[in-house]
């Protein structure tokens, strides 16, 4: 159908595109035809002009001969004035005779009288014709032959040209001239030999344009006027070439014109072709292409016409030859689909059966008398049947299923039931059940192939099962920390900060609405800190989680509140996201904020204590062992003088024993409260007991204090000395260190104590520190170190010792 | 010729005995007692003792303080310190304010006679243990 038209209208366009050519090569070959004619043309008006041109010139060379033979005869003879006048006139009438329209032949004498003349002339006086001429031969002894313009003859009336020569007299000088004139008639019987066509014309003027002479004569053709001067004449003759070819168009035709000037006379010739005579030929041949040509377009429309009938009756006939084609296509793809999706069925039925994936298992429905179904036989099961199933396949097919699994009909699915209802109804089915016999989930495909059978394709997903249940199961205990109590969650963009989640517990917190939180709010928003938050984020970039024990939140009432967080990092959707778990301890803080009172005072009340058992030790017990002692000795020197023997010895024993209690009570009293920090501040304190500590320990202790260092507050120094003591013991019990350094400076208002072993250090955050006296004895130290208004800090490191700073700025 | 002596201590039983132990010995005469430092002051005034036998630690005025000041009034009357405390601060501050000698409690049977003797023999005296106790701790 289609390629019918096409080929229609190709050959449309194929006649078109011809006709068009021919057309197109038509003109081309005219146009080309008709620049050679114009080219012949001028060709042919060259040769004219230059034919025309010899012609005359050869004419004007005659009469110059027989001049020249006459100046030669004047010139060798001189001797004229002795010749017979009338023989020199015979002379002179035999040279006219033989000259081409030669009208006389005269000699003039050097004042232009004519002395001789031929004997034909008549008698028109004695002077020359013409003086011009005459003038140049006599002025100019090397002047040649002069050809006048043209002169009016005043005895023929005729007009002629005058063509002179000069002779020398006998002394040399000038001695006249001889000339003879030219009618210009002869010159139109010379153009007249020439074929310029029926149109054409040759035209001789003077070197003034004046027309001389035309062939054909001036008013004997329509149309051709020789009187107007050409406009292209005077620019040419003032340009001062001597011949030219040009085309002009006048009296209706175009023409080529030749012009010639002529070398020997002051004429020009023009030959001017028409283009009526020189195109004749080119229009013929234009008449007969173009009658070519139409035959050549009709023939083809004519053509065209018939093979465009032909072609669409060819059309009709194979339009119904396609239709059968395109339908027995049609059929013939069909088929091969179908063979195809039969093969491919097959294909997928096969891998399908062979795939060890799914167990596929082929049955026929058996029904009761009522056509219920109440059991079904396994016709084939395939290898991964046994596999899945678990039972081996000799032993399924062939058999009821209620012979292979007893009970099947009373189990909690209705499995016959639901493979009877595609088997005898048609369609399929699809759904998971918990197999009890095999104690498996199992997703069920079935259906049915042809009527009372079905085929069920079951894939084993009890782990898929196991797995939701687990995820089911994670999600629950997920959704169980989410909803909790207690810790806020909050969820948001660690790029932007932008809030996506939050659970109810952070909104209770907050006071926000959760809307007012999702719709575009900021995390650090929620911060009384805003750039310790911030810095939080980039440490969870680095670590991916942390821990902060204290931070300060805003709520949406403004009130600042502490919390404890924990954060971490992780994926989410593609984007990068951080969960803090936000715990509101305000009542904690609380509860620590009194502690540390109750700690505190427990500190003010236990140096209180200490203050007054030091007293009590030596106010009373140590002067009391002092005077036990004096009166011990007293006793021992009267006894001396009366006894002697065991009771002194047991006397000097009671002495010393008294001596060391007093040692004793002096420890006690100097560990429990040193006097010199109340007598000598807190510089001499240290110093004393660094002495003491050095002789209990056997430790190197250097004591870095300035003698003049400054009285402090007394809260300050006995907080500073009792962090010193617990800092030294703490020494002694743990560090394994064999020098201790303490330092007591201040500069401005920074007082700073520092101790420092080169034990074997610790690690800060070890539990254990907590639960011993160790881990006590710090948290005393940082109570003391901020009663007394300064920070305390601890730096360790295993293996390189221990420090502790205490900072007060006053 | 005995030596003339005022005890200064706060503790009434302290004066007592020392009183006993040092008139039991030889050459020894205890002119004056007085509970605190202001009072010894006065004491040494009224009597012009020898020898003053100071404690460290009296009421209202502390023994090195009473030391200075009898020192800087009576050039001639020496002053032994007696004291609980061995620690080089004490010693050196009793030594700074003029103390001739310094003599631990416990040890006061055994040393304050050789103590007063030396020093009204123009010597100071510091004893030995107190000596060795303050070079141990010196380290």
């Amino acid at each position: 159908m289609i390629s019918i038209y096409r080929y229609r209208s190709l050959i449309v366009f194929g006649f078109a595109f011809c006709n068009l050519m021919v057309i197109v090569l038509a003109w081309h070959f005219l146009q080309e035809s008709r620049a050679q004619h114009e080219q012949y043309a001028e060709v042919v008006s060259q040769n004219l002009g230059k034919a025309i041109d010899e012609s005359i010139s050869a004419a004007i060379d005659k009469v110059d001969l027989s001049l020249r033979a006459l100046v030669d005869e004047l010139e060798e003879k001189p001797a004229w004035d002795g010749r017979d006048k009338d023989q020199i006139e015979a002379l002179l009438a035999s040279y006219q005779r033989r000259l081409p329209g030669g009208e006389l032949l005269e000699v003039t004498d050097r004042q232009c009288r004519v002395i001789y003349r031929s004997s034909s002339t008549g008698t028109r006086g004695s002077d020359c014709l013409g003086r011009d001429h005459f003038q140049v031969l006599r002025d100019h002894p090397d002047a040649g032959l002069q050809v006048s313009t043209p002169l009016v003859d005043p005895i023929s009336r005729h007009q002629v040209l005058v063509v002179a020569r000069r002779f020398r007299a006998p002394n040399g000088g000038f001695g006249g001239m001889v000339y003879s004139t030219m009618r210009v008639d002869h010159f139109n019987r010379l153009l007249a030999q020439f074929d310029f066509g029926a149109n054409g014309s040759i035209t001789l003027r003077s070197t003034d344009l004046k027309p001389l002479a035309q062939f054909p004569a001036s008013g004997t053709r329509q149309g051709q006027v020789a009187g107007p001067v050409p406009a292209e004449l005077p620019s040419l003759l003032r340009s001062g070439v001597r011949r030219a070819t040009y085309r002009t168009t006048g009296g209706g035709s175009e023409r080529i014109v030749t012009f010639h000037r002529l070398p020997v006379a002051p004429l020009l010739v023009t030959v001017s072709l028409a283009s009526e005579d020189y195109l004749e030929q080119w229009r013929n041949d234009m008449v007969i292409t173009g009658l070519l040509v139409g035959s050549f377009l009709l023939l083809s429309v004519v053509s065209a016409g018939a093979a465009f009938q032909s072609m669409s009756r060819i059309g009709r006939k194979n339009e119904k030859l396609f239709e059968v084609n395109e339908h027995l296509h049609q059929v013939i793809d069909e088929y091969q689909i179908l063979a195809e999706e039969l093969r491919e069925s097959e294909r997928r039925y096969s891998a399908l059966f062979a795939n060890r994936l799914n167990a596929i298992a082929h049955c026929r429905i058996i029904a009761n008398d009522q056509g219920q179904p109440v059991d079904f036989t396994v016709l084939s099961v395939n290898q991964a049947y046994e596999e899945i199933i678990g039972i081996r396949k000799r032993d399924v097919e062939g058999r009821n299923i209620s012979e292979i699994f007893p009970g099947f009909d009373s189990l909690g699915f209705d499995y016959i039931g639901v493979f009877g209802k595609i088997a005898q109804l048609g369609g399929e089915t699809q759904f998971e059940a918990f197999f009890e016999p095999t104690q498996q989930y199992l997703s069920i495909y079935a259906y049915s192939p042809q009527p009372d059978e079905f085929t069920t394709i079951i894939t084993d997903v009890t782990e898929r099962k196991k797995a939701d249940e687990a995820l089911r199961v994670s999600e629950s205990k997920f959704r169980i920390i989410f909803d909790n109590e207690v810790y806020g969650i909050i969820i948001f963009e660690m790029d932007t900060g932008r809030i996506i989640d939050v659970n109810r517990s952070l909104v209770r917190m907050y006071g926000y609405r959760r809307e007012e939180l999702l719709s575009g709010m900021l995390a650090f928003d929620l911060s009384a800190e805003r750039e310790a938050s911030e810095l939080l984020v980039q440490e969870v970039e680095k670590s991916s989680s942390t821990f902060v024990p204290l931070r300060y939140h805003r709520k949406k009432d403004g009130s600042v509140f502490p919390v404890e967080i924990v954060g971490g990092a992780y994926q989410w959707n593609g984007r990068r996201v951080m969960f803090k778990l936000v715990h509101d301890i305000s009542e904690r803080v609380k509860a620590e904020e009194g502690l540390k009172k109750y700690a505190q005072r427990l500190i003010v009340q236990e140096e209180d204590l200490r203050k007054e058992v030091s007293r009590e030790l030596h106010d009373d017990i140590g002067q009391e062992l002092t005077a036990l002692g004096l009166n011990l000795a007293y006793i021992g020197n009267l006894l001396a003088d009366r006894t002697g023997g065991d009771l002194c010895n047991t006397l000097e024993d009671s002495r010393q024993l008294t001596k060391e209690i007093s040692r004793t009570v002096r420890n006690l009293m100097v560990e429990l409260r040193p006097s010199q920090l109340e007598e000598y501040g807190l510089g001499g304190a240290i110093r004393s007991y660094a002495d003491q500590y050095r002789q209990r320990t056997g430790l190197e202790v250097l004591v870095d204090i300035d003698e003049n260092f400054p009285r402090l507050t007394p809260k300050q120094e006995i907080a500073l000395f009792r962090i010193t003591q617990e800092a030294l013991n703490n020494v002694a019990k743990y560090a394994l260190a064999t020098l201790v350094t303490i330092t007591l400076s201040q500069e401005g208002d920074l007082l700073q104590l520092c101790i420092t072993d080169d034990g074997q250090g610790f690690t800060p955050s070890d539990e254990s520190l907590q639960l011993t006296g160790s881990g006590w004895g710090l948290t005393i130290m940082r109570e003391r170190a901020e009663l007394a208004g300064g920070t305390f800090r601890l730096s360790s490191e295993s293996g390189m010792g221990t420090t502790v700073l205490i900072e007060i700025r006053e | 010729m005995n030596v003339r002596i005022l005890v200064v201590d706060d503790h009434a039983m302290i004066r007592k005995v020392l009183r006993r132990h040092l008139e039991e010995q030889e050459g020894f005469q205890v002119v004056g007692e007085a509970g605190n430092g202001v009072e010894g002051v006065e004491q040494v005034r009224l009597l012009q003792p020898d020898l003053v036998l100071m404690d460290v630690s009296t009421p209202k005025m502390d023994g090195i303080e009473a030391t200075r000041r009898i020192r800087y009034e009576f050039p001639q009357v020496k002053v032994l310190i007696l004291s609980v405390y061995n620690t080089s601060d004490h010693l050196q501050r009793a030594v700074c304010a003029g103390a001739g000698g310094y003599v631990l409690k416990e040890l006061a049977a055994e040393e304050v006679g050789i103590a007063i003797r030396t020093i009204m023999g123009g010597c100071q005296f510091f004893g030995a243990e107190l000596v060795d106790h303050l070079q141990n701790a010196e380290g």
